[in-house]
């Protein structure tokens, strides 16, 4: 795929990514677990890249999550910039094949993620954080298989450099 | 990058990055979230159509035996207002309420965006309520959104005059601690809060009226270190499900 296609497509899903977080994630709580859509398909996306690819996912993944709830730019970005670039490495585990790993793979993303996002802005309670990191970290690894099918389907053949 | 947006937090406006985030994103958002909530409301009105229609008739009447006293209200409200004037008193908060709805929850910021802003009359500060009680206050506000801080927020300036409802009421400074607890810090040691207690705006505040329920007091401890007594309070309002909010002007 060409870069400027590739690149104009992978923005045009960060951004329906974010907008159906926003007008979804609230909506979709179950067992007080609540998805974080644009980490699912910003991982989802890193699986299906290169590495630099990647970071840049994540920067973006970072800024527009930090835009959006007003908070600390900084540790979004940095926290998503590096989970998104740890997530592409996955590539030696062949994970592009298999859905399943996909989901498992964004599941491990999502608590890294957040692990760092608790050492760089820390909450006031570490434990309920904890709680509330792996029940999302259990839903977006069940909401990544669908995803990740899809963004294969829809970005076609990718090829990494 | 940081120092930015706190400086524009500290001013009540949006910074930069947030309010482009917020009109490429939260409009859209928006119209996606009402879209949803007409066609759920589609879906449950055709479902619960028989006891919709019953409920309906039954509010109908509550709706018209109410509207007798609010005439007796409003007089009222003009006396004391009145009153207040001639004895040169400030005017009471929270008379006009603006309808609004919630466009974005941010639980690791204990944030919600709401679909009014300036335009609508919204300003920096403002007490936001949900049905069961008192949700936060207005943080930051754009034209035509603006965003709230929870009640629950563990921010140090995020502190509510608040009456614990005894005779006499007791009256302390109130803090978020967790979605799921919030800190009242009552100034006398010997303070008989109790378990169970409800907990209420105080209105020693030129924005928050008095009497909005915040929770109920669902442990008490002494704190004999500073002098002071600490009940634990269990938010009326869930946080993460409010949907719909009224902002008090």
């Amino acid at each position: 795929m060409k870069r400027g296609p590739f690149t104009i497509g992978v923005a045009a899903i960060m951004w329906t990514a974010a907008v159906l977080h926003q007008a979804l994630s609230f909506r979709l709580v179950i067992f007080g677990a609540r998805p974080d859509l644009l980490l699912v398909v910003g991982l989802a996306l890193c699986l299906l890249m290169e590495r630099r690819q990647a970071a840049w996912v994540g920067f973006a993944s970072g800024v527009l999550m930090g835009a959006m709830a007003m908070a600390n730019l900084a540790s979004y970005v940095v926290s998503r910039t590096l989970t998104s670039y740890g997530v592409s490495y996955s590539e030696e585990l062949e994970l592009r094949s298999s859905p399943w790993g996909a989901g498992a793979v964004c599941a491990a993303g999502t608590i890294l993620a957040n692990l760092i996002l608790m050492f760089l802005a820390p909450p006031p309670l570490i434990g309920p954080f904890l709680g509330a990191t792996i029940r999302t970290a259990v839903y977006n690894g069940v909401l990544a298989v669908p995803v990740f099918l899809l963004l294969r389907r829809a970005l076609g053949p990718l090829h990494r450099s | 990058m940081g120092k930015w947006q706190t400086s524009a937090r500290v001013g009540g406006i949006f910074d930069p990055a947030g309010r482009v985030a917020q009109s490429l994103v939260g409009v859209p958002a928006g119209e996606i979230g009402t879209a949803l909530d007409r066609v759920g409301d589609l879906v449950t009105g055709v479902w619960r159509a028989p006891s919709l229609l019953t409920e309906n008739r039954s509010l109908r009447a509550q709706l018209a035996v109410q509207a007798q006293y609010m005439d007796t209200i409003r007089d009222l409200e003009r006396e004391i207002e009145s009153l207040r004037k001639l004895q040169g008193l400030p005017t009471l908060a929270g008379r006009t309420r603006i309808p609004s709805k919630v466009i974005g929850f941010f639980p690791y910021e204990n944030r919600l965006t709401l679909d009014v802003g300036s335009r609508q009359g919204v300003r920096v500060g403002l007490p936001v309520l949900a049905a069961d009680g008192l949700v936060g206050r207005i943080q930051v506000v754009a034209d035509e959104q603006s965003q709230v801080l929870l009640l629950c927020s563990p921010e140090p300036s995020n502190q509510v005059g608040a009456l614990a409802l005894r005779d006499p009421p007791l009256a302390g400074l109130l803090r978020g601690e967790s979605p799921t607890k919030l800190i009242l810090e009552l100034n006398d040691p010997n303070a008989p809060v109790e378990t169970g207690d409800l907990v209420v705006t105080s209105g020693f505040s030129e924005r928050i009226p008095r009497g909005i329920p915040i929770g109920r007091v669902i442990q008490v401890d002494r704190n004999d270190e500073f002098g002071k007594r600490r009940a634990s309070v269990f938010p009326s309002v869930a946080m993460g499900s409010v949907q719909q909010v009224v902002v008090l002007r």
